[in-house]
């Protein structure tokens, strides 16, 4: 089974990559609309509290981590495009029923920018293990390299633009906005691995889904 | 669905949306890359407080605002905080007074407008990218059409309605079955189910032709 040709083994081949190519524009497009309606619901749902961490947990970010690793990167990054574009035109979809153009312009506003990127990169870590993936394979590496996709693209990719935007929507030093953001990254990891396990247990149920 | 627009029928109501929404992007964007000064912050908090009192008049204004303040003041003191911590007293002042008076105008902007004139406005914006030299055949190669995001849109917010029915269902269910899970164990049946409801919408738009 070489890497350059996946055809190879066509009558095993998982049903994802037999219907890559075909997904049509208007299947991403449905998929990218109900994505992006799925993380506005995740945002509805109360967050959950965990002691020592001043905020609770939202279940927004594990929908950045969760578009990425089911849509792939552009689709992944058109769903946050979406999804940002309906909260600025004043729709209450954030955790909170925050939204408007407010949120884009004030402290935690680069977080919310990096969510764009953030499920771009999410879908180019995810998307590279799944063109690399032998079919038959178990969950393990399957898990391993979401973990790997949502610890890069939706923390430290989230990150790279949330503290430099607290220092310029903010005017928090750098340093300082860095230290405030380390009490967050306990609660982010626990959301990629959740999702990483959400991942898996999609692939299992449903593994249409990633096509 | 909810929106945070409320009605009224001051200047800022009846001002044409695309020249809102362009004088405060030009208004943001001067008071974030000027530096800190008394100039500045004091410009960002009276434009906050004159976009108040001139959209909803002087007692539902102040009164608007008064309860904006109760709801953010938490979050700012923390940032005020951790700027004086950082920096000195005067530029804590002078940042935090700057962003949340830039915050506090876009709410005015997002409150100001109606959905249809924001969306309008997108519309407008996005009209002539497929006509941009590189950009718009690449992002039309990529099956990306400007005039598919009005539809996009209407599709998020369909689905977000169908979402939440079935995040209920699946909550129904795990309680009469008398599942006591962990609180995010109703979140893989929602994603398998939404995600099966995407494809339904990619065959619907199919059988309409929308591809």
């Amino acid at each position: 089974m070489s890497r350059t040709a996946p055809d190879a083994h066509a009558p095993d081949t998982h049903p994802a990559d037999a219907r890559r190519r075909t997904a049509s524009p208007g299947a991403s497009l449905a998929k990218i609309a109900v994505m992006a309606a799925l993380i506005a619901v995740m945002g509805a749902m109360p967050g959950i509290p965990v002691p020592g961490i001043p905020a609770p947990i939202t279940l927004q970010t594990l929908g950045v981590m969760l578009a990425g690793l089911v849509l792939g990167p552009w689709r992944g990054a058109a769903c946050l495009a979406l999804f940002h574009g309906l909260v600025a035109l004043g729709l209450p979809l954030l955790a909170g029923g925050r939204g408007g153009a407010a949120v884009f312009v004030g402290p935690s506003g680069g977080f919310l920018w990096g969510w764009i990127p953030g499920a771009l990169v999410v879908g180019l870590i995810f998307r590279a293990y799944l063109r690399r993936r032998r079919p038959g394979t178990g969950t393990g590496g399957l898990i391993g390299s979401a973990l790997l996709a949502c610890v890069v693209g939706g923390i430290a990719v989230i990150y790279a633009f949330g503290i430099p935007g607290m220092h310029l929507l903010g005017g928090v030093p750098l340093q300082g906005a860095a230290i405030g953001s380390l009490a967050f990254i306990p609660g982010d990891l626990v959301k990629a691995v959740v999702a990483s396990l959400l991942a898996a247990g999609l692939w299992k149920a449903y593994p249409r889904a990633f096509a | 669905m909810l929106s945070l627009y409320v009605d009224g029928d001051s200047p800022l109501h009846r001002c044409p949306a695309g020249w809102k929404m362009g004088v405060f992007a030009v208004w943001v964007l001067a008071l974030t890359l000027l530096p800190a000064s008394v100039g500045t912050a004091g410009a960002a908090v009276i434009g906050a407080v004159v976009a108040y009192l001139v959209g909803f008049g002087v007692r539902r204004g102040a009164g608007m605002l008064a309860a904006d303040l109760r709801g953010l003041w938490i979050f700012y003191a923390v940032l005020f905080a951790a700027q004086w911590l950082f920096l000195d007293l005067t530029t804590a002042v002078l940042t935090t007074a700057r962003v949340l008076g830039v915050v506090l105008t876009a709410q005015v902007m997002t409150r100001t407008t109606r959905i249809a004139d924001m969306a309008g406005v997108a519309e407008a914006l996005l009209t002539p990218v497929p006509h941009l030299p590189w950009i718009g055949p690449a992002l039309a190669r990529a099956g990306v059409r400007p005039d598919r995001v009005g539809l996009a849109m209407g599709l998020v917010l369909a689905s977000i309605g169908h979402l939440r029915a079935l995040a209920e269902q699946i909550r129904h269910a795990q309680a009469a079955r008398g599942v006591r899970l962990a609180p995010w164990a109703w979140v893989l049946p929602l994603l398998v189910l939404s995600l099966k409801h995407a494809d339904d919408v990619g065959d619907a738009l199919a059988a309409r032709g929308i591809e």
